[in-house]
């Protein structure tokens, strides 16, 4: 077996508060295969987007990068000098992010953005970067690319600057595409069009992609593999089908069961999961999830569990739920 | 959205500002100002003096003549540039003579005798009035002016003249003989001179005589739209220069307070928005901010003013040393809610250093607030600067004062007079102080406005 594209290991990120630091993501740890897709699913607040922007050391101010590895081609993305990140940054790994509204600079043109790293990654001359810039946003989807790359972001609409965005990540062709919660800000028919494109360019480059949402069926549409995140940690991770249909962990469960149905009866209460997601720095003893937890035992209330493989999932639970379906 | 592409933020801005009338107004009045204060060479040497005109009021016109003119035929005339530039110069003055003083005695209520005291020659009479210019004053005794009549011997007086005392001392100024001086110029330099038709050799004619001066066969007069100043200066021109000293210093300084204060700020905000070890570099920067805030300022200005002598660049760095402070916290929280903007990270996507992304995308997008913070910098800087000056602490620039309007202000109440009756020399500088500061505030607000529509109406 090849190396992974990318080698994530025991990643451990926090934010300083006022008293010590506050843990977001808690020894986090997977493989991506070169050409491979990974979805990050989680509530807000399960670390999913400290995730994604520790890896290039984007974090916001008061973020710091507690421990771990992740090996990018063989180079440790957390140990490298600014100067080598910075190479990589933008040209072997993009990034899409969540908002459209904040992610362009107003004050710059639209084309003038998507050319940037064009000419700073690649080493084209402003002329042809241009040209490579308007070509890229025909790619992506956007009407009269050449009037289009004059504008300023004010003057486009969201799932345009979306696309904007997509082609300024996709510029250099990087190997991985990090995508942090790419419709979230997008109503739903842009959504769908805008996954729909990043797909298409994933298949057509045959990039890696880590595409982070709160969607549970969103990630499973676009992705081989599934991570479900909770307080901070990977709580299930397994192939999309497997994580779908046959959930091991009670919150995946819970989040399954939370999705509404088309054939469901009129007028029954949508499910949800009882409870709210850990308050970041609590108390740290036993399963995060276990105050929520319709399955909880004893033991999860005191012990955290390991990771343990079981058909087909990674999984952190102490408890063996029996095939979804027939559930508790 | 508007149909054309490509409108930036900035000329969304500007099209909202040029809605705005009270704006549109205050820049025509700020442009307008401007211009005139650029243009104030123009319109005459704020510096020279007509000592003998003093004060007048607004609309005052005068043969236009130096206070001292001498010509001397070879020598280049010493008057007015447009009087030199002429080849016929005709100027027409008066003589001043010395005046005679008269004794005239009384006998039984009739002029018995009057004597000119200069040379004791007896006269038979004293005209006061067919000798127009003549001027008759009475003997201390009495008091007061007696004018228009004819004293004649053996004729008795005017009632009331004598009162009871016998021997009435009288003194008669003296007749103002006018004189012509003409002369031929070639280059300024006087060929031919002569005087009521004699020629002479030279000649030195008082300002304060001069009646008519006509160059060409056309009379030079010098119009004082808004009068003089007690020194006969132009109190337009030293206005107009006033306002270039004022609207320079504003300039200026507001100019240097942004070059410190957006880059400092942006740089304390930047590192701010980085790392822990970034936010110490913030903390103590924006402490020395906080430290500097609370020096008294004015006490500051006053020292630096008093210890490195009161020229125009000690006035610029006191006052930009003070106004970088606040335009460097502005810029900084704005540069704090801007770097947690994705575009920022996404600039450090596209490979940007720090000096880029600071200098390319986080301060282009502070500009909005640093127009709107300059533009209310500049009127309160001549604000500042007006204060100095009021207090005496007027600029200088290579030893001369240089006469904002603040010291115009200054000039003015002092000149004022008990009455009011010099009021123009305080209204001028005021007026147009007020204007000025005005204007520039209004416009600020509509810039304000213009770049942030969601604050309109807000303070």
């Amino acid at each position: 077996m090849t190396a992974p594209l990318l080698a994530v290991r025991d990643w451990r990120v926090g934010f300083r508060a006022e008293r010590g630091v506050v843990v977001a993501v808690d020894g986090v740890g997977f493989d991506l295969p070169a050409g491979g897709a990974l979805g990050v699913v989680g509530e807000s607040g399960s670390g999913k987007s400290a995730l994604a922007m520790s890896l290039l050391r984007l974090l916001p101010a008061g973020g710091v990068l507690l421990g771990g590895s992740a090996r990018f081609a063989g180079a440790d993305l957390a140990a490298m000098p600014d100067r080598d990140l910075r190479r990589i940054r933008g040209r072997r790994i993009a990034v899409v992010f969540q908002d459209p509204m904040t992610s362009l600079n107003p004050y710059m043109r639209v084309g003038a953005q998507v050319a940037e790293p064009l000419v700073a990654h690649l080493g084209m001359g402003r002329r042809a970067a241009r040209l490579r810039a308007v070509a890229l946003l025909e790619s992506v989807g956007i009407p009269e690319p050449a009037r289009s790359a004059a504008k300023f972001p004010h003057e486009l609409s969201g799932g345009q600057r979306q696309r904007a965005m997509i082609a300024m990540a996709l510029g250099c062709d990087p190997e991985l595409l990090i995508a942090d919660e790419p419709t979230t800000a997008l109503d739903v028919t842009v959504q769908a069009q805008v996954l729909a494109l990043i797909r298409r360019e994933r298949e057509r480059r045959g990039m890696g992609l880590i595409l982070i949402s709160h969607n549970l069926a969103v990630v499973a549409g676009m992705c081989e593999r599934v991570a479900v995140m909770y307080g901070g940690r990977m709580v299930e991770v397994g192939a999309a089908q497997t994580i779908f249909r046959a959930a091991r962990h009670p919150y995946t469960r819970g989040l399954i069961g939370a999705l509404p149905r088309l054939d469901d009866e009129r007028g029954r209460p949508l499910a949800s999961i009882p409870g709210n997601p850990p308050a970041a720095g609590g108390d740290r003893a036993g399963c995060a999830f276990a105050p929520r937890c319709p399955s909880a035992q004893e033991r999860c209330r005191v012990v955290a569990p390991e990771e343990r493989a079981a058909e087909g999932t990674t999984l952190r639970c102490h408890v063996d739920l029996p095939p979804m379906g027939e559930g508790p | 959205m508007p149909e054309d592409a490509g409108v930036s933020p900035t000329r969304l801005a500007w099209r909202r500002l040029r809605r705005s009338r009270a704006a549109m107004v205050s820049l025509a009045v700020v442009a307008a100002v401007s211009l005139a204060c650029l243009a104030a060479p123009l319109g005459g040497d704020p510096q020279r003096q007509h000592a003998w005109l003093g004060a007048r009021g607004p609309g005052y016109a005068h043969p236009d003549c130096l206070s001292d003119n001498v010509f001397a035929v070879g020598a280049p005339a010493e008057t007015a540039a447009r009087a030199r530039a002429a080849t016929d110069l005709v100027i027409t003055s008066v003589a001043a003579g010395s005046g005679d003083d008269y004794r005239v005695a009384l006998r039984r209520g009739v002029i018995r005798a009057i004597t000119r005291v200069r040379g004791g020659v007896a006269v038979p009479e004293l005209d006061l009035a067919a000798t127009p210019g003549r001027e008759l004053l009475a003997g201390e005794a009495l008091g007061g002016e007696r004018a228009g009549a004819v004293l004649r011997v053996g004729e008795a007086p005017p009632a009331g003249w004598f009162g009871d005392q016998p021997v009435l001392m009288l003194r008669v100024n003296a007749v103002e003989v006018p004189v012509t001086h003409a002369m031929t110029l070639v280059d300024g330099v006087v060929s031919a001179l002569t005087r009521d038709g004699v020629a002479i050799a030279r000649a030195s004619i008082a300002g304060g005589s001069v009646r008519q001066v006509v160059a060409d066969g056309a009379a030079l007069t010098l119009t004082h739209p808004l009068g003089t100043d007690l020194a006969g200066r132009d109190v337009l021109a030293r206005a107009l220069y006033g306002g270039r000293v004022s609207l320079a210093i504003g300039l200026v300084a507001t100019a240097m307070s942004l070059l410190i204060g957006v880059l400092y700020g942006a740089i304390a905000g930047y590192c701010g928005s980085l790392s822990p070890r970034g936010g110490r570099v913030d903390r103590a920067m924006m402490g020395a901010v906080d430290i500097l805030y609370a020096v008294p300022f004015m006490f500051l200005v006053i020292v630096l003013l008093v210890n490195f002598g009161r020229s125009i660049g000690t006035l610029f760095i006191a006052l930009a040393a003070v106004q970088w402070l606040t335009m460097a916290r502005i810029v900084r929280g704005q540069v704090l809610s801007l770097a947690t903007r994705e575009f920022v990270a996404a600039a450090k996507l596209c490979g940007a250093g720090h000096a880029s992304i600071i200098l390319g995308h986080l301060i282009p997008n502070t500009l909005g607030i640093v127009v709107v913070y300059a533009t209310l910098t500049v009127p309160a800087v001549i604000l500042q600067e007006g204060f100095l000056a009021f207090i005496g602490l007027s600029v200088q620039w290579n030893g001369e004062a240089l006469d904002s309007w603040g010291a115009l202000v200054k000039y003015g109440v002092e000149a004022i007079g008990t009455g009011g009756e010099r009021a123009w020399l305080l209204l001028v500088p005021s007026i147009l102080m007020a204007t000025s500061l005005i204007a520039l505030n209004v416009l600020g607000d509509g810039v304000r406005d213009a770049l942030d529509p969601h604050l309109k109406g807000r303070e």
